[in-house]
């Protein structure tokens, strides 16, 4: 019992405090930031589970994150579920709507491309994305190429409260799936699929689930992107938001939830941070209208890669350095 | 019968690897398969385990045929395989390694281990005593941390086994399971293999070149060549068959 809700209690205890700091410290561009690492935390976590753990390269989860934004946006424009004064308990249903669809595409998506391994999934994946915004574009409900407006949503402390817990559930839950018998028929599946079906692991099954659960959390991801733009346009889910989330999985380090969590808020903060040096009397009369930020932004990247290729973590969580600490001292 | 190959074959596309293979192991049967290299040992042990289908024939387990089904339900309902390069999780604990052949006795769903419910911590943890026990067996626990791929060649088969044991097979497949080991390690081996036999209780069909191994523990040998069975039977009679010693040491030149 204990177990059980000390995980959730923490997940409680940091969504409150990010959330209340952003209520009181934080104007609403920096609370904008905020919503995004929690969004880009969600991406990044969820993907890792595909990428890290199961081995398997994905490069549509832009996709699912339209399908779980649009179908949160069109709920909520479309069905409002409580009366204006209660409208905050609309966003966590919508999330878990927008999860929901997100995940039922990802099951449809799934079946057929996961039998590809590699190369091949990936530009399967890569082709998935392109016809989810492609199809969003000529959808007339949801606004085709003008988009989507009107969706309700604020970036107070209430909603970073939601944003934020909702993120924190993603990183509980998928700890908690990767720490199970589910994680490790994973793991199995990533090193060597065939002697993992021989020992008895069904490993079609088992990267249809990480797919599908993967999806649903890019889906509320979605949901909260929705909710906090307040516009979706298709124009925000192209290819380059996929290779995002893969960057930001990469750099924290493929198989650890604690580097995706870390590559997010890096890959989200670090090109606003730069926008400062953007700003500089001797960069604006030197460079004119050139963007700093995107060459440092590359080259940190491509730094770290050079000296740390497997990401910031490696495969390793924040729970080995706490133990190693402890077999020290 | 526990197994029995009928009239198998398999061939890819113009190549016939296997030719009219008739085999039958009984519960407790310790057998040996050899033959030459190329002569198809490996491909009857992809097709007993479901990696290959035959293209002809039918593979029954149990009297139920296993044709069509998927490797991991062959595996689920008893027949399970080491490989000839050793195949673990090398990135993986040994303790790891050992669970994941023990995924399909893991009672608890999904909504048990995203939620920590009291089921997921009870069934984890007789897993994780059932893992330990069959390590500490082979002498393995000191290891159960290390990363499975770190360890060295030996120790490395040794966990293929126990790998394949936590599947709880009726039938184990072992390929090649002396390759690389020096002599001590073999006869250390030897032991292990009747140990497990008479222990757990199951049949055991093995691939091997040392022939010091295959005659010393098996009860009958199979000898395969060119994809077909040239000969079966107890090993005294297998060393003096003609055709087996045509097959690897040719025949003399009368001219």
């Amino acid at each position: 019992m204990i177990k059980l809700a000390r995980g959730w209690f923490i997940v409680l205890v940091v969504a409150l405090s990010i959330s209340l700091f952003a209520g009181f410290f934080l104007n609403a561009y920096l609370q904008q930031i905020l919503f995004f690492v929690a969004i880009n935390v969600m991406l990044a976590v969820s993907l890792n589970l595909v990428m890290g753990f199961c081995g398997q390269f994905s490069l549509g989860h832009a996709g699912f994150l339209a399908v779980g934004a649009y179908a949160s946006g069109l709920m909520s424009l479309r069905v409002p579920l409580f009366p204006d004064s209660l409208s905050y308990l609309n966003f966590p249903i919508y999330a878990l709507i927008g999860g929901l669809a997100s995940a039922a595409v990802g099951l449809l998506v799934g079946i057929p491309s996961l039998r590809l391994r590699g190369d091949y999934l990936a530009i399967v994946t890569l082709g998935f994305g392109e016809i989810i915004r492609v199809l969003l574009l000529n959808m007339e409900i949801v606004g085709g190429a003008r988009g989507m407006y009107g969706i309700p949503g604020t970036t107070d402390a209430i909603s970073c409260f939601h944003a934020f817990f909702w993120s924190g559930t993603t990183v509980l839950l998928i700890w908690r799936l990767v720490h199970s018998s589910y994680g490790r028929a994973f793991l199995s599946v990533r090193e060597d699929e065939i002697a993992a079906e021989c020992m008895g692991i069904n490993a079609t099954k088992t990267k249809v689930l990480a797919f599908v659960v993967s999806s649903f959390f890019a889906g509320a991801a979605g949901s909260l992107f929705a909710h906090t733009t307040n516009s979706l346009n298709p124009a925000s889910f192209q290819f380059v938001k996929s290779v995002d989330a893969v960057i930001m999985v990469v750099l924290g380090g493929m198989g650890s939830i604690t580097g995706s969590v870390i590559g997010a808020v890096i890959v989200t903060i670090l090109p606003e941070a730069l926008r400062t040096l953007q700003g500089l009397p001797a960069v604006r009369d030197q460079l004119g209208t050139v963007d700093l930020r995107m060459v440092i932004y590359s080259l940190t990247l491509i730094m770290l890669m050079i000296w740390k290729p497997d990401g910031l973590m490696g495969s390793m969580e924040w729970t080995k350095f706490r133990r190693r600490r402890a077999a020290r001292g | 019968m526990l197994l029995e190959v009928k009239n198998v074959h398999i061939q890819f596309g113009g190549l016939k690897v296997i030719e009219q293979m008739n085999l039958s192991l009984r519960q407790g049967d310790l057998v040996g398969l050899i033959g030459p290299n190329g002569a198809g040992k490996t491909t009857v042990f992809n097709l007993i385990s479901g990696i290959y289908k035959p293209s002809q024939g039918e593979i029954l387990l149990e009297g139920r045929c296993i044709n069509d089904m998927k490797t991991f339900e062959i595996a689920r309902r008893g027949i399970v395989r080491t490989f000839q390069n050793i195949r673990l999780f090398s990135t993986l604990s040994v303790l790891d390694n050992i669970l994941v052949s023990m995924h399909k006795d893991c009672s608890y769903g999904l909504a048990a281990s995203f939620l920590s419910l009291s089921k997921f911590f009870s069934t984890e943890s007789v897993l994780r005593e059932r893992a330990m026990h069959l390590l500490s067996i082979f002498g393995l626990a000191d290891h159960c941390n290390k990363m499975a791929g770190s360890l060295s060649y030996g120790l490395q088969r040794k966990i293929e086994i126990v790998r394949a044991l936590a599947g709880s097979p009726k039938l184990l497949l072992l390929d090649e399971p002396a390759a690389g080991m020096n002599h001590s390690e073999t006869d250390e081996l030897m032991n292990l293999i009747q140990r497990i036999r008479s222990d757990f209780n199951l049949s055991i069909l093995l691939i091997e070149h040392d022939m010091k191994l295959v005659m010393g523990i098996c009860e009958r040998i199979v000898v395969l060549d060119h994809g077909s069975i040239i000969a079966d039977g107890q090993p005294a009679h297998i060393q003096t068959n003609p055709k087996v010693i045509e097959a690897y040491l040719g025949v003399e030149d009368s001219a």
